[in-house]
């Protein structure tokens, strides 16, 4: 007991005149605890409130749905199902409110739906079955300038707006971005005369039962489904799908999280290095009188732990304090409405892992300690000491990710990139440092050169502060790509409309239109709908009760619009096989090109056999190629093709691309498109490329707060690290007034210094996003690789500009000692 | 022969909130071109604040201090950094050079402050004097304690001024280093008509000097 008050102690003494300086450094961990907690009690709640309102996300206990106009057959069918309450339709349609259309979702349902949880709106409980009119996502309100109270054409009727919608149970509102929702009863949807020819409406029913019975009737009626061609929908496979969403919000929230402990970890381990260089003598002394090298360790090992402690309790509470913010930030991605309860153990969870990762960071230091003698200390990094800081840190991801494969990879990946930061802000120190600067200002010249000598600690401080600019240099690249859509979109030789749900008797009659308007015919695309059957013999609906498999739910759900074609389309590129354009009729087994994204998803290869329902008729068919798709051309692009000679009887409608001069002649033609043909929707691609921005700019939003955390990280250990070497740099300062120095060029030559730190972490960040965003483009956003030009020219600027000023705070000290004091170390 | 440096009748008193210590009284002083001087004197006889006051880094309660026939009473805290940049060079116990420069970079210092961004040829030829023409690259902490003095000798030196101000120059060094150094010393003093200042308790470094002027209790014997 003894021996442990002397070494608390011991360990409070050490802290003596450098308390606020620790204190400063070891805050880092604050700010990784506030994100590491923030993120877990947002988690936690999430899964929590999707796990509570699993029945309100469906609204139903079991949807079916069909995309063709339900036949007395198959109403009796359905009827025959136990629990119906009630049925929806939905489909999209343009609408129209002075000069301006929109495309939109038209969502008509009867009384009982939702059957759980319900629409919320604003005003609350409007009831649109009793009282005629619509309700209408925000969007749409304000692109149409409309408020609640004024009159909405849809199709041929006109409603009254009753309310703004907010939540739909199970959707996320950033779909309204693309095509806003419209709910109306669906007894008022026969005014509106737009479920005539051609529409392609989808028919839902919901069914009301408990989860077996819900079970039961998909797994002893599957067979008779599949036959009525109906789509099935239940709690558990919107929960799966919704928890595959959560994951990855979680995964990427994660990500952000162990960046920033990982900066947090450098700052403690920099405070730790700090006090042990700063305790050098004393360490030497106490193991001269005696002091077994375990004791003084654990001296200091108490010292750190207890600032981990500190800082990890602050930076828990502000996390919890942080978590109520998520719900708003990531508003539009979420498919339920979110209030974090504050956890006190979720809180206990940040603070052990703040602690460990102080301790964790503390090893590379005091490593120093433990094998220090009365004589010396060596602060060479101990290949050991470095192994258990590594191998403590994947310990952690796989702690933070919850799996082992993706923790060790995402860990792996976090310390590569920041070694190679380091490095390579190393080599842009050394390159500048080699510049020929001789008339350079005499403050220009001093920071180059003292930064590219300073030693390892400018190396992590520029790796530090380079982490958190290049993750949203980042973000701002992934914005860039997309914008470049725009451009594309704007290319005279490009579409700019597409049009589709056209009938094969429209067909020519649309095109006599267009040429009357002067918009050229670009490419007339048939669509055929289909659904799979089997995939290399394995019955789809088999697949669908696998729990092994890892084929997404989706895309053996889903109905695939497919076309035929002789030649290859502009956007299409085949990887693998041969391409068939053509085959002669009675040809047994089919030769398909399936698209590279999801022959990967189905597991499909080059001769892989697959059968596909073609509205009731069963067609057999084998890969014969796989194609790449330029998806990011905004004009028909399909996942299966079919060659010729095979689906020219089947029942099929058409897309067609056209062109148009501008935004304004763009919203002409497809007012008269629409009146003439109501069946048909026009997407101008370019106003919907504007729409995928609005989406974008609110991802931008989230990934930009989580960026700005580990920015903050970094620019703390900046703070502490001006603060630790404001003794040498004191010194400097001091010594340069004593030669003759003006204040001005003290002061500028250390602030240039803390901006060189700036700039190389800026120049780093800027090659890395260069060779990141090159791998983000091309592999994950499938868009031309645009180097965010701005931002980077931003971040050469700013990230200097920031850190001089941080380091100017944190130094302005140095300017107010006298110089043969300091120099005299009376300090 | 012209004074470099005059003091008359300089006061030096630190007022804090309890009380009030006088560090410099009365003291007159004065120091001719090229001459060298001893300021010696147990600890706390004001060595310090005399050194400070003769930079211009103190300004005096009362009296004048004449720095090559410039009152630094007068001057802006920009015309004394001007002044202390071409008329003072300062050697130090411990050296004092710029850990992150090289030995070439540190002699160069005092030229680059003043805005000369031509002296390498004078910085390479001053280390060569000092003989350390084989040492231009080398960091401060891969250099002997005597060979770092050497360095600050030469930045000393570059500027050519009129009064070098060596606190203790000898006292970090071993017996043979510091006899070394203090033949440099003096031989600069020689060939360049340097005055020179000196504050030291080496009694040997003390007799070498032209005078020596013993401060005791703040006043002058």
């Amino acid at each position: 007991m003894n021996r442990l008050r002397f070494l608390l102690t011991a360990a409070y003494r050490q802290t003596r005149r450098i308390r606020f300086r620790l204190l400063l450094c070891s805050f880092a961990i604050a700010v990784s605890v506030a994100a590491v907690t923030g993120i877990s009690l947002f988690r936690t709640a999430l899964t929590n409130e999707i796990e509570l309102q699993s029945k309100t996300l469906l609204g139903a206990d079991l949807i079916l749905t069909t995309r063709e106009k339900p036949t007395d057959g198959l109403r009796s069918f359905l009827s025959g199902i136990p629990g119906l309450v009630g049925e929806g339709v939905q489909f999209l349609t343009m609408i129209s409110s002075g000069d301006d259309l929109k495309l939109v979702q038209v969502r008509a349902i009867d009384p009982g739906f939702p059957i759980y949880g319900e629409l919320e709106t604003e005003p609350g409980k409007i009831d649109f079955h009793n009282q005629r009119g619509v309700i209408v996502d925000e969007p749409l309100l304000l692109q149409f300038q409309l408020k609640v109270g004024d009159q909405l054409k849809i199709g041929a009727a006109e409603f009254p707006i009753l309310g703004k919608l907010l939540q739909v149970p199970g959707e996320v509102a950033g779909y309204a971005l693309v095509a806003p929702r419209v709910y109306l009863s669906r007894s008022a949807l026969q005014e509106t005369a737009l479920l005539g020819f051609g529409s392609q409406a989808r028919y839902r029913f919901f069914y009301r039962g408990s989860e077996e019975s819900v079970q039961r009737i998909v797994q002893e009626r599957r067979g008779e489904l599949q036959e009525q061609r109906l789509e099935v929908d239940t709690v558990s496979m919107r929960r799966e799908s919704i928890a595959k969403t959560v994951e990855r919000v979680s995964r990427f929230l994660s990500l952000s999280a162990l960046i920033t402990a990982l900066l947090g970890g450098i700052g403690i381990g920099s405070a730790t290095l700090l006090l042990v260089r700063a305790k050098e003598g004393d360490i030497r002394i106490l193991r001269l009188v005696g002091g077994k090298r375990w004791e003084v360790t654990v001296i200091f090992l108490l010292l750190v732990g207890s600032l981990g402690l500190v800082s990890s309790v602050a930076g828990a509470l502000i996390g919890a304090a942080i978590s109520q913010l998520f719900p708003k930030v990531f508003e539009s991605f979420l498919p339920v409405k979110l209030t974090v309860p504050i956890s006190l153990f979720e809180i206990l969870k940040g603070v052990l892992v703040g602690v460990a990762l102080s301790l964790l960071a503390a090893i590379i230091p005091l490593a120093s300690v433990f094998r220090s003698s009365p004589l010396r200390i060596s602060f060479s990094v101990s290949p050991v000491a470095l192994l258990l800081t590594i191998v403590g840190f994947l310990l952690l991801s796989v702690l933070q990710y919850g799996e082992i494969r993706i923790g060790l990879l995402i860990g792996g990946g976090i310390i590569l990139s920041f070694f190679i930061l380091v490095l390579l802000s190393r080599v842009t120190a050394r390159l500048l440092g080699a510049l020929p600067l001789r008339t350079a200002p005499f403050p220009i010249r001093y920071g180059i050169r003292t930064l590219s000598r300073r030693g390892g600690s400018s190396g992590l401080l520029t790796g530090a502060i380079g982490c958190g600019v290049t993750l949203l240099l980042l973000v701002s690249l992934s914005q860039r790509s997309i914008q470049g859509e725009i451009a594309l979109a704007s290319d005279e030789s490009r579409p700019s409309q597409v049009l589709f749900d056209i009938q094969r008797e429209q067909l020519s009659p649309l095109v006599k239109l267009l040429e009357r308007e002067g918009a050229p015919v670009f490419e007339t695309t048939p669509i055929v709908t289909m659904r799979l059957r089997t995939l290399k013999g394995r019955s789809v609906a088999d697949l669908l009760t696998d729990k092994t498999t890892t084929i997404p739910l989706w895309s053996l759900k889903r109905e695939y619009r497919s076309t035929y074609r002789g030649e290859l389309g502009s956007s299409e590129r085949i990887v693998e096989g041969e391409w068939v354009g053509e085959v002669t009729g009675g040809t047994p087994v089919i030769p398909l090109s399936i698209e590279k994204g999801i022959a990967n998803d189905l597991g499909l290869a080059l001769g892989d056999e697959l059968s596909i329902d073609l509205q009731g008729v069963l067609l057999q068919g084998v890969v014969r190629s796989i194609r790449e798709v330029d998806w990011r051309r905004l004009q028909p692009n399909f996942f299966i093709l079919f060659p010729k000679g095979v689906l020219e009887e089947a029942p099929q409608f058409f897309a067609l691309t056209t062109r148009t001069g501008d935004l304004a002649s763009g919203v002409k033609l497809q007012q008269k498109v629409v009146r003439e043909f109501p069946n048909i929707s026009v997407v101008d691609l370019r106003s919907a490329v504007q729409s995928l921005q609005a989406v974008l700019s609110k991802i931008g939003f989230a990934v930009n707060f989580m960026g700005a955390f580990t920015l903050l990280a970094g620019v703390i250990i900046l703070a502490g690290s001006a603060l630790n070497g404001a003794a040498a740099r004191m010194k400097e300062a001091a010594l340069l007034k004593l030669l003759g120095g003006r204040k001005r060029s003290v002061q500028g030559a250390l602030l240039m210094e803390f901006s060189m730190i700036g700039f190389v972490s800026a120049v780093t960040a800027a090659g890395l996003t260069g060779v990141a965003g090159l791998l983000l483009s091309r592999y994950l956003l499938n868009t031309e690789f645009i180097y965010p030009v701005t931002s980077v020219l931003w971040a050469l600027v700013g990230t200097p500009l920031l850190t001089a000023f941080i380091g100017g705070i944190f130094t302005t000290s140095l300017y107010k000692k006298s110089a043969l004091d300091a120099l005299r170390g009376e300090l | 022969m012209k004074n470099t440096l005059e003091l008359h009748q300089v006061s030096k008193v630190f007022q804090s909130a309890e009380s009030s210590v006088t560090a410099l009284l009365n003291v007159s002083f004065e120091l001719q071109e090229g001459e060298s001087c001893a300021l010696v004197g147990p600890s706390g006889s004001g060595k310090s604040t005399f050194l400070n006051l003769c930079a211009g880094l103190e300004q005096p309660t009362s009296g004048r201090v004449i720095l090559s026939g410039r009152d630094l009473n007068n001057l802006s805290e920009d015309e004394l950094s001007t002044v202390r940049n071409r008329e003072l060079g300062f050697i130090f116990q411990s050296f004092q050079l710029l850990a992150p420069l090289t030995a070439l970079e540190n002699v160069l210092l005092p030229a680059e402050l003043g805005g000369d961004y031509s002296a390498e040829p004078r910085a390479r030829e001053w280390l060569k004097r000092v003989g350390l023409s084989n040492r231009l690259t080398h960091l401060p902490s891969e250099l002997s304690g005597g060979e770092q003095q050497r360095v600050a000798i030469a930045r000393a030196f570059i500027n050519r001024p009129g009064l070098i101000i060596a606190d203790e120059p000898t006292g970090n060094l071993d017996f043979e280093t510091a006899q070394s150094i203090r033949k440099l010393l003096f031989d600069l003093n020689r060939e360049e008509g340097t005055a020179l200042l000196i504050a030291t308790h080496d009694a040997t470094l003390a007799e070498q000097t032209g005078r020596q002027v013993t401060l005791r209790g703040g006043q002058s014997e």
